[in-house]
């Protein structure tokens, strides 16, 4: 027996060397590592292997999933994957625990008397369709980029196509809402036009309040990468704290808060100030855009025109000597970054994440890192040009592609254009003039009508949470629930694989199956769609999300809502299998039978693809390949080609001949892009005398945002197992406290106790303090502030004011 | 018992990264191969993935180590009284 566990692990180890061995040789191709292809997968006793994804970031990256005796036992980083190149991070490699936590939720838990009890599936969605039933329009659906797309699609499709109810919102609406409006506003049409591909090509990197090393790892890695091996190649960490992004920066850039947007339009200044501007490239491509008429006017999602000549005098305010006020940046500091853009020999990326988008002028900020490449002509080379990341594994691919935004259809289409609701009504077969032209009520609106009594206003009644924790994320979370539980007509249903913050709000719960527990396709931050198949069963009465979809549908069909079905008279999920034979989906043992609910849903969602030049390829092709970035195309010999560069000419299938670059869906429908100005605007709350300090929010590299899934990994929630407050030594040392001490933060809006760390993890700036969200034990957003982007509707959980409270030993 | 395959970066300076590697030469359950460049594959073994994570933290506060990647992870499947650690 010990002979035999000896052969094992050695087994093992050669097997794990293996791997770590290609991927070194992998990276050790340069300039531009490519993966090796085959399988090179170590071969296990009893173990097969699959491909899927991590099911954490927005990084998308593939995994391979080793299943023994229908459990997962071994991840390997993907080698054949263009992003990862076989790499994952702390989480990556830990994502198959999040599977075996022993309180996944396994049954239908209805809430009788203040206490939960089981209940059967039928009943549930028995419930659920009579609730919709008795009152559609006060119904509303919250989900999230963690959907998958067919999940995402279906919901859509029950929402606006079945009940002609737009009440339908993501989580993403809190993290990346503010940059889709400025993607719109300035290229007409959302989603980044480049991709990771930049890392592996730019000179410099300049981060914008983004914790890269934390937050996106493996990216991380791939740019440092080129350091290690000694490219010349310059990383300015553009932030509000110092990070371990900080740790590897050549360049530690210490702004005050909200300063960004006065940062930004001094390397605008800087750039025409130095003649740097791309002259031809602006003059063929581009357009200027101020935010209103006359400064007095409130600000505007699309703005007006105005000329270069207007333009330059309304930055030529934002010199490095009065910025350097506005931000606690340096004049050299600003210097280094004009210098930086004015040069055109050298190619720069900027990314950005929640620091930028969650920003009361997050849309703002968002125009202005786009205007300063578009300017400085840093913009449509490999390696040259600016791109948002995202935190959810599908924020991408399912709220901004398949439009789970209350305004959106599939295909970045909108319900307010009528061309566009009835390109959808055919699609979807439906009647003339089913889907609602007014948009439904955002994320912060929906829970507040939620949140408030009906007859003073409170319009929803019965909210659906599928696949997110908004009693933890929700900005202002006190004026929301304490409301909440006094209102006994308002009825909260949640899908979720472990309790949470909201499940214990929840009047209904329902068990979900969880990543590779079911078929799935995500899309990630660069445009890539990732496809998996399911390989381990459901714990208990678990079931997909999708499932839940379309059996409540299936419900109100037979309870008699003629919205569920089609003009022909069809369900709205109508689906046949390959001889034509109808398989009702909605009975969950058909759901995982003769049809693939995901490729049919996915098939008919890739027909909107089409209509704006996001053109995502055949399940099929997914299905062999580790994702493909949109647009693809099929080409002559009738291969399937996919899109690095959008925009631009001979890279991107769309753009005419002889164009070299075409906005082909800009706003004034010249075929260009919108420099814009926006001037800086002080923060809805700063701190005074009451409340002296900045307090930030935001996530560690242990845990996923509010930690449902890495709090039940055993490593990573013993190496980050609580909340803290980060704070400056020196305002430590004021208030008499160390690190492990606990004080008590407050704010205008609640107050909570925490452990003091002091030159941990991170380390704030005097008068500063962060708390990550993680921490279902303490809330922080009871404190954060819900004031958000006038345009995206995204809040700014990265800056308001409070104070600490030395708490006296007893 | 957890048995990973990392990738390790180690920092440019020659006489960092020898440091570095005679320190990593001390720890029990690590194998490292040679270095391509300035990476080199090793594989961990550890009795469980709180071992491991704590090993990682510690490498990763080493002088002469720039970065870990973690490429492949096994780890024995949990007999049901161990589930809430799986």
């Amino acid at each position: 027996m010990r002979e035999l566990e000896g052969n094992r692990r050695a087994f093992l180890r050669q097997a794990a060397m293996a791997a770590a061995a290609a991927a070194v040789a992998a990276r050790a191709q340069s300039p531009s590592p490519r993966p090796p292809g085959g399988a090179e997968l170590p071969v296990l006793p009893g173990v097969e292997w699959n491909k899927a994804l991590c099911r954490f970031c927005g990084t998308g990256c593939h995994v391979q999933v080793g299943v023994r005796n229908g459990r997962v036992v071994a991840v390997s980083g993907d080698r054949q994957a263009e992003v990862n190149k076989g790499l994952l991070c702390v989480k990556g490699y830990h994502v198959g625990h999040i599977l075996y936590g022993k309180d996944r939720l396994t049954q239908p838990l209805l809430r009788r008397d203040g206490s939960l009890v089981p209940i059967a599936w039928d009943e549930a969605i028995d419930i659920i369709g009579r609730r919709i039933l008795a009152a559609p329009a006060n119904f509303a659906l919250y989900g999230s980029g963690q959907w998958t797309i067919p999940e995402g699609y279906a919901a859509n499709k029950f929402m606006k196509g079945g009940l002609s109810n737009n009440h339908i919102d993501p989580n993403a609406r809190l993290c990346m809402a503010s940059a889709v409006t400025g993607y719109i506003s300035t290229y007409g049409v959302d989603e980044p036009y480049n991709c990771y591909d930049d890392l592996d090509h730019c000179d410099t990197l300049i981060l914008w309040g983004n914790n890269f090393a934390e937050m996106h790892p493996v990216l991380f890695s791939r740019f440092i990468d080129r350091k290690v091996k000694g490219d010349s190649i310059t990383l300015i960490d553009l932030t509000t704290r110092y990070t371990r992004t900080s740790e590897r920066a050549d360049h530690v850039l210490v702004f005050q808060p909200q300063s960004d947007l006065a940062i930004a339009n001094c390397i605008a200044q800087q750039i025409i100030a130095a003649d740097a501007v791309a002259k031809d490239f602006v003059s063929s491509h581009c357009t200027f855009r101020k935010p209103w008429d006359k400064p007095d006017d409130p600000q505007t999602l699309m703005g007006k025109p105005c000329s270069f000549e207007e333009y330059m005098s309304l930055v030529a305010e934002y010199t490095p000597e009065k910025v350097a006020s506005i931000s606690g940046l340096s004049v050299e500091q600003l210097r280094l970054l004009g210098v930086t853009f004015a040069d055109r020999s050298k190619k720069i990326v900027s990314l950005w994440c929640m620091g930028m988008n969650q920003h009361t002028q997050g849309t703002a900020i968002n125009n202005l890192v786009h205007a300063i490449h578009l300017l400085s002509g840093h913009w449509g080379r490999p390696g040259d040009g600016p791109q948002s990341l995202t935190g959810q594994p599908s924020a991408c691919g399912t709220v901004r592609e398949v439009g789970t935004l209350s305004h959106a259809l599939p295909g970045d289409l909108r319900v307010d254009n009528p061309e566009h609701a009835a390109k959808a009504e055919k699609l979807w077969r439906l009647p003339p003039g089913r889907i609602n032209p007014k948009p439904g009520h955002h994320s912060l609106l929906m829970w507040e009508k939620f949140c408030t009594a009906s007859d003073q206003g409170g319009d929803i009644d019965t909210l659906w949470v599928q696949v997110t924790n908004p009693g933890q994320t929700l900005p202002y979370l006190g004026k929301l629930f304490d409301a909440k539980r006094a209102l006994k007509n308002k009825f909260l249903i949640v899908s979720d694989v472990y309790p949470t913050a909201t499940t214990e709000l929840a009047d209904l719960i329902l068990p979900s199956a969880m990543w590779v527990e079911k078929n799935g396709v995500y899309g990630n931050s660069e445009r890539r769609t990732q496809q998996w198949f399911k390989m381990v069963q459901p714990p208990g009465e678990a079931r997909d999300d999708c499932w839940q979809i379309i059996a409540v549908a299936k419900r109100l069909l037979d309870l008699g809502h003629d919205g569920m079905k089609d003009a022909e008279g069809k369900f709205l999920f109508h689906l046949a299998d390959d001889s034509g034979q109808p398989v009702d989906v909605a009975q969950w043992e058909n759901y995982y039978g003769k049809v693939n609910v995901d490729e049919k849903l996915f098939e008919e969602y890739r027909q909107f693809t089409r209509i704006k030049h996001k053109d995502v390829a055949p399940y099929a092709e997914l299905v062999k390949a580790r994702g493909l970035r949109w647009p693809v195309v099929q080409q002559d010999d009738g291969a399937w080609k996919e899109t690095r560069y959008r925009f631009v000419e001979g890279l991107d299938p769309y753009v005419a001949k002889g164009k070299g670059f075409q906005f082909y869906h800009s706003v004034d429908k010249d075929d260009k892009a919108f420099v814009w100005f926006r001037p800086y605007v002080a923060p809805p709350e700063i701190p005074d005398a009451e409340y002296p300090l900045w307090l930030d929010t935001g996530r560690v590299l242990e845990h996923w945002h509010t930690g449902t899934m890495t709090r039940r990994i055993p490593p990573l929630q013993r190496a980050m197992p609580s909340a803290y407050v980060e704070v400056n030594r020196d305002d430590a040392a004021a208030l008499g406290v160390q690190s492990g001490e606990r004080v008590r933060l407050e704010t205008r809006r609640g107050s909570l106790e925490l452990p003091v760390w002091i030159d941990g993890r991170g380390r704030c700036p005097k008068g500063h303090v962060f708390v990550p969200f993680f921490d279902e034990t303490r809330l922080i957003n009871r404190l954060t502030l819900d004031a958000h982007c006038a345009f995206s509707k995204q809040p700014d959980y990265k800056k308001c004011a409070a104070r600490l409270v030395k708490i006296k030993a007893t | 018992m957890y048995v990973a395959g990392v990738v390790i970066a180690f920092a440019t300076d020659g006489a960092e990264t020898q440091a570095a590697r005679d320190r990593l030469g001390c720890v029990e359950g690590l194998t490292l191969a040679e270095c391509v460049g300035n990476t080199a594959p090793a594989v961990l073994e550890v009795a469980g993935p709180r071992e491991a994570r704590e090993w990682h933290e510690w490498a990763l506060s080493q002088p002469g180590i720039r970065g870990i990647d973690v490429v492949f992870v096994h780890w024995d499947e949990p007999r049901t009284e161990e589930r809430d650690d799986a």
